[in-house]
């Protein structure tokens, strides 16, 4: 088992490597950079703007300065950000946090509710309760998140019942506030998240519990708990664990556009701004965050699968 | 009589459109072997599955003597659960009747069954299917004879169908041999005669979820009266 986690780990390191490369030339080869909106501008001489260039690094080739972005990055520094001149981990902390705090709680609301709701219904197939639930994740499927995320900052704005943006009001209050102004960007993630998981856990529930072997313990007048524990559950969890793997990967990206809407003070509108701003490093760091959190999820869901899966751990 | 069903009816689909046994009434005798036979559809699989209780009838009522009947299904491998070891799926109709020494038991029936020691510690996705065969059959015979009780009925659902003939001859000679030691009851579901039916005591013959025909195996082999048995003697035989 030591083995194989030290076999992901390594893979893992190679995929992320190679992840950033693609994206650091794909950048690269985009035409114009950061200082072309400067040149436009009369009154900013060519010399200042070759100067800037240079003092910037970017006038190098490519790879010379992929290898120097790469020398820093594996020694702790994540470059300098070009459009706010700071240095991209100091920009980055804040906005990492509170996107993560958003994702995170949205993630955790998702995954609580698909699994009570989805083990529910998918011991009943056919129920009241199963109907119901189908029913609203049915509905909350076809809702996309953009339009659900305008249609309450509408509201929001109509009634001021809530706040429609910023993360802090700075009354002193700052538990209150953050709880006011996360209430609508995190109920719109978690009706975006919840009836994907929820549909994925009630059909893992119920299509084991059609098995064979689980009607032969119902047969042996086994007791409820017994069986969901024992047979049950840990039969269900295994496409389920898989699925969690990728959650975490989407919890950087998931909120971008919510958080762009709600100007929730996250990466989300920051990403996008150095997009159209062509401040690679500052793009970087959070495409390399990213990756790592699908590489860790992905590590997680398969050391999760190990312990779960007796196959998996017996080997052939 | 070792199970014995009273007007059991049971629907599927919408409505209850489907009607897989209509008031069926039928007695299973002790410690012989019968054949339920039939057309696919006839209802038979439902049968066996309502007397394992995987199925509820929706109608009528089931008795039984002993301990409740055990099916072992098409794909014996199905009714056993992946994730554990073979001792731990024989004993666990031991664990869930509270008995203290079930790991031990467990370890006879594998013995009893003719896999080997080692298989014990083996999850049982890792076996062949002559050897999943066997070990639905240690456990079914765990959970029949469970707290000393005489052994029930055990059904089969076509369960050797994916085996070769050479080792489908075998499994029945074993059944054969088990039933001298533990006066057990068979069932086998099948809607060939083929081989299995040179084995067997009696026949039951369904149709449109009805016991249309019922009888000493030889005799219905030699006279079949009813349509569907007629048409199965005749296929049995190479007849078109």
């Amino acid at each position: 088992m030591f083995a194989q986690a030290c076999k992901r780990l390594l893979q893992s390191f190679l995929l992320l490597f190679a992840i950033t490369t693609i994206w650091f030339f794909a950048l690269s080869f985009a035409p114009g950079d950061y200082f072309d909106e400067a040149r436009l501008n009369p009154a900013t001489s060519p010399e200042t703007i070759e100067r800037l260039r240079t003092a910037y690094g970017i006038s190098q080739p490519a790879p010379i300065r992929y290898g120097r972005w790469l020398w820093s990055v594996v020694h702790g520094d994540l470059g300098q950000s070009i459009a706010y001149n700071a240095p991209v981990a100091t920009l980055l902390k804040p906005r990492v946090a509170n996107t993560l705090l958003l994702a995170g709680t949205a993630l955790a609301l998702s995954w609580s509710l698909a699994l009570s709701l989805g083990v529910w219904a998918g011991g009943r197939t056919g129920g009241l309760i199963d109907g119901l639930t189908r029913g609203l994740a049915g509905i909350l499927l076809a809702i996309p998140e953009l339009t659900a995320a305008t249609f309450l900052v509408y509201w929001a704005a109509r009634t001021g019942r809530l706040p429609t943006g910023g993360m802090t009001g700075g009354d002193g209050n700052a538990l209150r506030d953050i709880i006011l102004h996360m209430i609508l960007p995190l109920a719109v993630l978690t009706a975006g998240g919840f009836p994907v998981l929820f549909r994925h856990v009630r059909l893992a529930v119920r299509e084991t519990i059609q098995a064979p072997y689980i009607r032969t313990a119902i047969s042996f007048g086994i007791n409820p708990a017994r069986l969901w524990l024992r047979y049950i559950l840990p039969a269900a969890a295994n496409p389920l664990i898989s699925l969690l793997g990728l959650s975490f990967a989407s919890l950087l990206s998931s909120s971008l556009l919510v958080e762009f809407v709600f100007g929730w003070p996250g990466l989300g509108p920051m990403f996008l701004d150095a997009l159209f701003a062509r401040d690679t490093y500052l793009l970087l760091a959070p495409v390399m965050l990213s990756s790592m959190l699908l590489l860790c999820g992905n590590l997680v869901a398969d050391l999760l699968l190990l312990w779960n899966d007796p196959r998996l751990r017996m080997g052939k | 009589m070792i199970a014995t069903l009273q007007h059991i009816s049971k629907f599927y689909g919408k409505n209850r459109s489907i009607c897989a046994l209509r008031d069926v009434t039928f007695s299973v005798v002790k410690g012989k072997r019968l054949m339920i036979t039939g057309a696919s559809g006839s209802g038979k699989s439902t049968l066996a599955k309502v007397l394992a209780g995987w199925e509820q009838p929706d109608e009528g009522v089931i008795e039984f003597s002993g301990a409740r009947p055990q099916l072992i299904p098409q794909e014996p491998a199905t009714s056993l659960n992946p994730y554990w070891t073979a001792l731990e799926i024989v004993a666990e109709p031991y664990r869930i009747g509270g008995m203290q020494n079930a790991a031990k038991l467990a370890a006879e029936w594998i013995d009893r069954v003719e896999l080997p020691p080692s298989c014990a510690s083996k999850l049982s996705s890792r076996f062949s299917g002559g050897e999943q065969a066997r070990l639905a059959i240690a456990r079914a015979m765990a959970a029949l004879t469970i707290e000393g009780r005489e052994a029930g009925l055990l059904m089969f659902d076509e369960s050797f169908s994916a085996l070769d003939e050479p080792l489908r001859i075998r499994l029945l000679e074993f059944l054969i041999r088990l039933q001298t030691t533990f006066p057990v009851t068979y069932a086998f579901v099948s809607h060939d005669l083929g081989l299995t039916s040179g084995f067997m005591d009696s026949i039951a013959v369904m149709e449109n979820g009805l016991i249309v025909e019922y009888g000493d195996a030889p005799q219905m082999l030699n006279a079949p009266t009813s349509q569907t048995m007629i048409r199965l003697v005749a296929a049995s035989r190479g007849v078109a």
